[in-house]
């Protein structure tokens, strides 16, 4: 019988991580695989991109282990995106004019930085953030640049900002919102950051429009706002968002949202049943999940469908993914988890602020207080874990929900029981790896912090589950060492 | 017990020195003075260290005097001074008293300065003296006279203290001038709406508890204060009374002014900070009555340096903000007598007691009351014209005292290259090697701290005994005896002193002599302590001059609003703003600053013999932003060489994000006794401010470029190395242990055979207990000498920068008698207990290393540097090193977070 093909368009993290699937599945010696690549180089990681300010390499960011292609048979066209795709007849023109067969067909195209149409956007040295070129590009035109500015204060944008910061420019941070990262943390919590932010030297500007861009006076630009100010600058960074990366779908004739996105089911399929689509270019229940870890699990359901294709029922499938996500931005711990706005009807809030220490923390719980809804954590957020554990599993918050933010007046703070975990809790959010899996690690005698990442990939990814992953491992080593006592 | 007076910088800390008794009589104590009004009894870690450095060893104790080939021969002090005046003498009558000329130093006491301005222009009739506080103050004093008619420091400490902003222009307080900075914490951990700016183009530890920090670009100081003045007039921020009843000048200045400030993005753009940040700091200072401006090096050290003095002064003048508790402009001098040494008149165009050489009433008072012969008329040659005066042959004879210039001054090879052209060169100094004393006809012994005695005056015109506890070593001799007696051998009347106390009491005459409307009136007056007898002079306590009358000193000058221009007013001074004056270009793109660091003095010639000072940064280095190393190719912790068109060095790389784009810095200390090739006088321009003659030291264009090396080592040794011919390392460092010296080393080429050449190079070649482990593959070698259980030596060598844990190793070289275990680990170059590595030292005063600092932190939970001082004592003395305690807590936070 003649090898099927599968084709995956993009070799971003979500289109590296299925090809990691499908190698652990043995699935890539059933087909024929190729991967079509648009940038110059294998999957890197974009999460730590602006470390390549900081000396780390293109090769240190790589995702792609050595000889990763080369040893699975799976063939990679580096700079060679797709220009379109024939669903009829099931071919892809590459962008140099190849033609390629497929059986199956995987987009994981990604998205683009979302350009506003500010004009003078298309000016020299106004720049977006996204990958190594942009990076390269930033490095040239920062050379002989004093000051930089970056449109858009959310998570990625204040990334850029770290970057303009650590080629040493002045570095102005513009947003339209009334506060940085307006998505992910509120008023009490946008301030805050905003002071860290700028103790950091880098100037924030919130609540500006920014209407069009000019020839500067004494910088290469000139931003002018809405409300009459300006602002000038020697190098521009966007960042206002990213959009699915959905042109090859759309023009082939794919279902896509209103606002874009492709069009996916439960096991990420697009309205054509021989193509799936992952990651951030792919639209499920309405929504775009901007996030890597909602595009791991894509990955995840997208190849467990391929193997059980002939009993779909056996697939794992995508469900939604949590929104909430803890990270460091120039050294500040941000985190923000659910419902962290309270727009739930009927939400109440807990708060808890340290000007001096600089550190703010927000519970959202229900209306009867028992389970919790969301939070936010600024400046310190060594709760995250515990308080994502009990959001995702749904537990019953303690009678006094505030002691979870309060700072413990003696000893410890309350940390989260994880015995009380149910073995479905996924612990590492960013490789989808449940507490079962955990355990089942350890029982098989996997019994140091090293060995547990590297059987089952946990706090391999952010790291912010490895303290979690810790407790498990003490605590089962101590109710092991408590067997053995009795004598069972 | 002696109360005395620190000689470092121009805080001029009391100090109490308590000889040791009969039991240990080497063991001196040093603490701080608790009735000095500087210190109030805190001492910063170099003070603290002094008793480090007043040893013997290597002390010059006889005059030397060395012929054309060379060859040096100690000689009586008669023969060396009757060869000086001889000399002097057929010099000056051959080619005239301008072919002489003396260059001094403000670590000179008051009296030595006096005795010395005295001959050179009362009796030579010459003005070719200048002193090495044209390199630090003399844009500060520029900028005073043309501002209050008068050198004049208005303020003092406390007014730091009293005031409710303080704005830091160009100066890293906290490492420089320590005593000051903690006065300055501490009134605001009282007052915790007391404001700080720091004005400085590098994020110095000075800023990490500022409010605000502008890293303005080098050499844009006269925009923002240009800037600041306009801002104050558009604002209404005037005091019109004071304005108009005592100052001219006004509408110049601000008319100038404005033609450059009158736009805030253009002084933005001059300056390079945002817009915003620069409309706070106007929009702060406009409303803080109570405000300081503290000027240091960065302002003075520039081809602009007295405009940048006078911009500041402007905006103090404009708002009448001076002369009152808590307010005006406030100089801080480098040197513990620089102010001392402008009071005598020891600058080239300067007469004596704060009258000038160009008014002839002025010389005429002078030279009646010293009864001299002649009086200078001209101003005399200033440093760097000086020692240009003795490249082309102009200047024949030249006496050095108390200060390195081959080190310190600009373009220092011409310097040194002009000193061996000099006929004559006279250096009195403490040693023989110095790199200026190496190059001298006749080296004089002087006295150094603890041995001499007279007077210093500190930044607040305080002036104070500098007195003797320690017996004067061999021959040596005090610098105004040996003034003197070449005075007396020229047959000079006036020269007759025996006793310090007689030079004070003529300085303090002269400083009241016709001092009044209608002779001279000066502020500088200090008739009240005339006549004081050997006695009553040591019982002198500190005092605050004008001194009057005895008992009546002045902590505060110009609150009667009265300044000594002729008109009885103060000026505002039109300044335009003026770039530095060699620019960047695409050869050499960076911008050098110099400046120095936290634990050592000058060019080490003192603080070097420290082992407690040598810890805390023991190597020359250059600091970078990690990303213009990138684009120079260079890497953090490497070897690199600073090149500009006058000379160039070799140091180590710190990549530092404090830094700005496009800058380098490296500091001042480095001489050639103590590294291979690290003297950034070297690389400094050699251009000068126009009024004041002090040089650009903050702005040279340079590149950097990689000093590849083939081979790394380290040496520890018990005594000195030689380092010879083609067998010399290509780098070489020489750090200061405690009874040992450490050589850091890098060589080019294969080292054929490490044995050999490091036998040779320690002295061991028969040495009976020699550990050497060779690890041929990997090209390493490692070897250690013992005696009777006691390292002597030990050397390791490898092609990686790999070398074992220098703190272990000094603590290693510390002790009497080494364990086995210590024996395995110098085989195996680590040590085998990891606990032991305490890391690079952070405090100096209590030798706390950055790991025991780290462990502590993490053990213990710590969150403020009060609870690391408790636990680990670090930081609790000079208080110095608490920024970077800080930093080390953020530094363990965010290695717990991540």
């Amino acid at each position: 019988m003649k090898q099927e093909r599968l084709v995956v368009i993009g070799n971003g993290m979500v289109g590296q991580k299925y090809l990691d699937h499908l190698v652990a599945d043995g699935l890539h010696q059933r087909y024929q695989v190729t991967v079509l690549c648009a940038e110059s180089r294998p999957a890197y990681d974009r999460v730590h991109l602006s470390d390549f300010f900081t000396g780390r390499s293109s090769e240190d960011l790589s995702l792609v282990p050595a000889l990763f292609f080369e040893r699975h048979g799976i063939e990679l066209r580096l700079s060679e995106g797709a220009a379109s795709i024939d669903l009829q007849n099931k071919t892809i023109r590459t962008a140099k004019g190849a033609t390629l067969d497929y059986d199956k067909l995987v987009l994981a195209t990604g998205s683009y930085p979302f350009v506003p149409p500010v004009p003078g956007r298309g000016r020299p040295s106004c720049l977006v953030y996204r990958t190594i070129e942009d990076l390269e590009a930033i490095m040239a035109s920062g050379r002989d640049a004093e000051v930089g500015v970056v449109i858009g204060g959310g998570l990625l944008g204040l990334e850029a900002a770290k970057a303009l910061r650590d080629i040493g420019l002045q570095t102005h941070v513009v947003e339209f919102a009334p506060r940085l990262m307006a998505v992910q943390v509120d008023d009490g919590g946008g301030a805050l950051l905003r002071r860290k932010i700028e103790q950091l030297g880098v100037f924030v500007h919130t609540g500006m429009n920014t209407t069009e861009i000019i020839d500067g006076e004494f910088y290469r630009h000139r931003l002018n706002f809405a409300d009459g100010e300006h602002l000038e600058a020697d190098l521009v960074v966007f960042s206002a968002g990213i959009r699915p990366q959905d042109t090859l779908a759309r023009d082939a004739g794919l279902a896509v949202g209103e606002r874009g996105g492709i069009v996916i089911d439960n096991h990420c399929r697009t309205s054509d049943p021989d193509v799936y689509a992952i990651g951030e270019c792919a639209l499920w229940g309405g929504r775009i999940y901007g996030l890597v870890a909602p595009g791991y699990q894509m990955a995840s359901a997208a190849v467990s469908h391929l193997r059980h294709r002939r009993d779909e029922a056996l697939a794992v499938p995508f469900t939604g993914a949590d929104m909430s996500t803890k990270l460091k931005l120039m050294g500040v711990d941000v985190a923000s988890l659910g419902d962290a706005h309270a727009s739930t009807p009927g939400a109440c809030c807990y708060r808890y602020e340290d000007e001096r220490k600089q550190i703010y923390k927000k519970l959202v719980v229900s209306e009867d207080g028992r389970r919790l809804l969301g939070g936010v954590l600024v400046g310190d957020a060594r709760e995250y874990n515990t308080l994502l554990q009990l959001m995702l599993n749904d537990m019953a918050l303690p009678e006094t929900p505030e002691q979870l933010i309060l700072p413990a007046a003696r000893g410890a703070a309350p940390t989260l029981d994880v015995t009380r975990l149910p073995d479905s809790a996924t612990l590492c959010q960013c490789q989808n790896v449940t507490k079962g899996t955990l355990c089942r690690a350890i029982a098989e005698g996997h019994c140091d912090l090293a060995a547990i990442k590297q059987c089952t990939g946990a706090a391999t990814g952010c790291g912010s589950c490895e303290p979690l992953v810790q407790t498990l491992l003490d605590t089962s080593g101590v109710a092991a060492d408590a067997l053995t006592e009795v004598g069972i | 017990m002696t109360c005395t007076t620190c000689p470092y910088c121009g805080v001029g800390c009391g100090v109490i020195a308590t000889p040791g008794d009969e039991s240990a009589p080497n063991r001196l104590r040093i603490e701080g003075d608790p009735d000095h009004p500087a210190n109030q009894g805190r001492l910063c870690v170099k003070g603290a260290a002094l008793a480090e450095t007043v040893g013997l060893e290597g002390r010059l104790l006889q005059p030397l005097m060395r012929d054309d080939d060379g060859r040096e021969q100690a000689v009586s002090w008669d023969r060396a001074l009757d060869r000086v005046a001889t000399d002097l003498r057929r010099i000056i009558d051959q080619h005239g008293p301008e072919a002489v000329a003396f260059y001094v130093s403000g670590q000179l006491l008051t009296e030595d300065y006096y005795v010395v301005n005295k001959l050179v222009k009362g009796w030579l009739g010459t003005a070719n003296i200048d002193t090495n506080s044209r390199l630090c103050m003399s844009s500060a004093v520029a900028g005073h006279k043309r501002a209050f008619g008068e050198d004049l420091v208005g303020g003092n400490y406390q007014d730091l203290e009293e005031a409710d902003l303080v704005v830091l222009v160009g100066s890293n307080t906290a490492w420089c001038h320590p005593i000051v900075y903690q006065r300055l914490m501490q009134s605001r951990r009282e007052r915790p709406e007391k404001r700080i700016v720091v004005v400085d183009p590098r994020r110095t530890a000075t800023c990490e508890q500022a409010d605000m920090h502008l890293p303005v670009k080098a050499g844009s100081d006269v925009w923002l204060f240009n800037g600041l003045l306009t801002y104050l007039e558009e604002h209404g921020v005037v005091d019109t009374g004071f304005v108009a009843n005592h100052t001219g000048g006004a509408a110049e200045a601000l008319a100038v002014a404005r033609a450059d400030g009158g736009r805030l993005e253009a002084v933005a753009k001059a300056c390079g900070v945002p817009v915003a940040q620069l409309q706070a700091f106007y929009a702060l200072f406009a409303r803080t009555r109570k405000v300081v401006t503290v000027f240091s090096q960065g302002v003075n050290q520039s081809s602009s340096g007295t405009d940048k003095v006078n911009s500041i002064i402007n905006c103090h003048l404009f708002t009448g903000r001076l002369g009152e508790p808590g307010m005006g402009p406030f100089s801080i001098t480098g040197q513990p007598n620089a102010m001392g040494g402008r009071e005598v008149g020891g600058l080239a165009n300067t007469l004596a007691a704060h009258l000038e050489l160009d008014e002839p009433v002025h010389r005429q008072l002078v030279q009646e009351f010293w009864g001299s012969p002649s009086i200078a008329r001209e101003p005399g040659l200033k440093a760097v014209d000086l020692f240009d005066a003795v490249h082309d042959g102009r200047i024949k004879a030249l006496w050095v005292m108390a200060t390195n210039p081959v080190v310190s001054l600009p373009d220092a090879d011409r310097v040194r290259d002009a000193l061996r052209r000099c006929e004559l060169l006279v250096v009195s100094d403490l040693f023989a090697d110095t790199d200026t004393a190496a190059e001298a006809r006749v080296v004089l012994p002087a006295l150094g701290w603890g041995e001499k005695d007279g007077t210093v005056t500190n930044s607040e015109r305080c002036l104070s005994r500098q007195k003797a506890f320690l017996p004067s070593p061999g021959e040596a001799k005090p610098d105004w005896w040996a003034v003197s007696e070449v005075a007396r051998r020229l047959g000079f009347e006036g020269f007759g002193f025996e006793q310090p106390h007689q030079i004070f009491d003529e300085h303090a005459r002269l400083s009241a002599w016709r001092n009044d409307d209608d002779g001279v009136r000066r502020a500088f007056h200090i008739g009240g302590l005339a006549g004081l007898d050997a006695e009553g002079y040591d019982r002198l306590r500190p005092c605050q001059w004008p001194v009057p009358q005895a008992g009546e000193h002045t902590p505060r000058l110009f609150q009667d609003r009265r300044f000594f221009h002729g008109d009885g007013k103060a000026r505002l001074v039109p300044t335009a703003p003026r770039a530095p004056i060699n620019a960047v270009d695409d050869e050499f793109p960076l911008v050098l600053n110099t400046g120095r660091i936290r634990d050592q003095w000058h060019t080490m010639t003192r603080t070097g013999r420290a082992p407690r000072l040598a810890s805390h940064l023991p190597e020359p280095f250059v600091e970078m932003h990690p990303y213009e190393a990138m684009l120079c190719g260079v890497q953090d912790g490497a070897l690199v060489r600073v090149a500009s068109r006058w000379g160039a060095m070799v140091a180590r790389l710190r990549c530092t994000a404090d830094q700005p784009r496009r800058t380098v810095f490296v500091p001042i200390h480095w001489n050639d006794q103590r590294a291979s090739d690290a003297r950034v006088g070297a690389l400094v321009n050699p251009v000068v401010d126009p009024l004041s003659g002090e040089p650009e030291f903050k702005h040279t264009p340079v590149m950097v470029s990689p000093f590849p090396v083939d081979w790394h080592g380290v040496v520890y040794s018990r005594s000195p190395l030689q380092f010879e011919g083609s067998e010399a390392p290509a780098y070489w460092v020489c750090i200061q242990g405690d009874g040992f010296l450490r050589y850091e080393l890098a060589g080019r080429g294969r080292l054929e055979e490490p044995h050999h050449w490091s036998r040779s190079l320690l002295g061991f070649e028969q040495q009976p207990q020699w550990l050497e482990v060779g690890e041929v593959s990997a090209g390493d070698y490692r070897a250690a000498a013992l005696a009777e259980g006691r390292l002597l030596a030990c050397a390791y060598l490898s092609p990686r920068a790999e070398l074992p844990s220098r703190s272990w190793l000094n603590r290693v070289f510390g002790k009497e008698r080494v364990s086995e275990a210590d024996i395995v680990g110098l085989k195996l170059g680590r040590s085998v207990d990891p606990a032991d590595d305490v890391g690079a030292t952070v405090c100096s005063c209590f030798s706390v290393g950055r790991n025991t600092i780290l462990d502590a932190i993490r053990d213990n939970g710590l969150t403020s540097v009060e609870g690391v001082g408790r636990c680990v004592r670090a930081g609790t003395n000079c208080g110095s090193c608490q920024p970077e305690i800080r930093a080390l807590i953020e530094e363990a936070r965010l290695a717990e977070g991540a």
